[in-house]
């Protein structure tokens, strides 16, 4: 699991049949700096990711995403998702 | 497996039910030789690993399936074991 900053969602015009009434975050991934301080302005050079969101993610929210197979294991039917939202973040303690 | 040091663990808002029982540590990723590269995971715990512990993390999300009640929980990185010690030659 990573742990990203959301900053921006997507709304898709044309999709997948399977991925009707998906949610979309743009996040950027967070390395140490960011982490140690959530709130601060900096975000990291990683690129960012769009994730599957079905917790209610808003933008300036910190959240762990899981990526690879096991981002499709929370759907019953597959879908074609390779990052999900797994967590929100209320407090950092480091 | 990823070899990695606990830095801090993290309280959630909300998540996936079956990560409400998980406790999710953050483990900066080490090198071969230890030194930190900066780069940081979040891992399920459920063998107790503190913070400043180094750790030893699987990421493959079938290992997790050991330790979870919910199978359709998307976790990938679990905590499997607390490191001792390292050996060998700094590389």
């Amino acid at each position: 699991m990573r742990f990203g900053k959301v900053i921006g969602h997507v709304v898709l015009s044309t999709r997948c049949s399977s991925l009707e009434g998906g949610r979309w975050l743009v996040v950027s991934p967070m390395m140490k700096e960011q982490i140690a301080a959530p709130d601060g302005p900096d975000l990291s050079d990683e690129p960012s990711a769009v994730v599957y969101d079905e917790l209610g993610g808003r933008v300036g929210d910190v959240i762990g995403f899981t990526e690879g197979g096991e981002a499709t294991w929370p759907f019953d039917k597959p879908k074609p998702v390779d990052a999900y939202n797994a967590l929100i973040v209320d407090r950092v303690n480091i | 497996m990823i070899l990695a040091k606990v830095i801090g663990n993290v309280t959630k808002a909300a998540c996936h039910p079956g990560l409400e029982t998980a406790r999710v540590l953050i483990c900066e990723v080490l090198d071969q030789n230890g030194n930190a590269t900066g780069k940081v995971l979040g891992a399920g715990d459920w063998i107790g690993a503190g913070i400043g512990n180094e750790v030893m993390i699987s990421a493959d999300g079938d290992a997790c399936q050991a330790f979870l009640k919910d199978s359709n929980t998307p976790l990938r990185n679990v905590v499997v074991g607390i490191v001792d010690s390292r050996g060998g030659k700094a590389i």
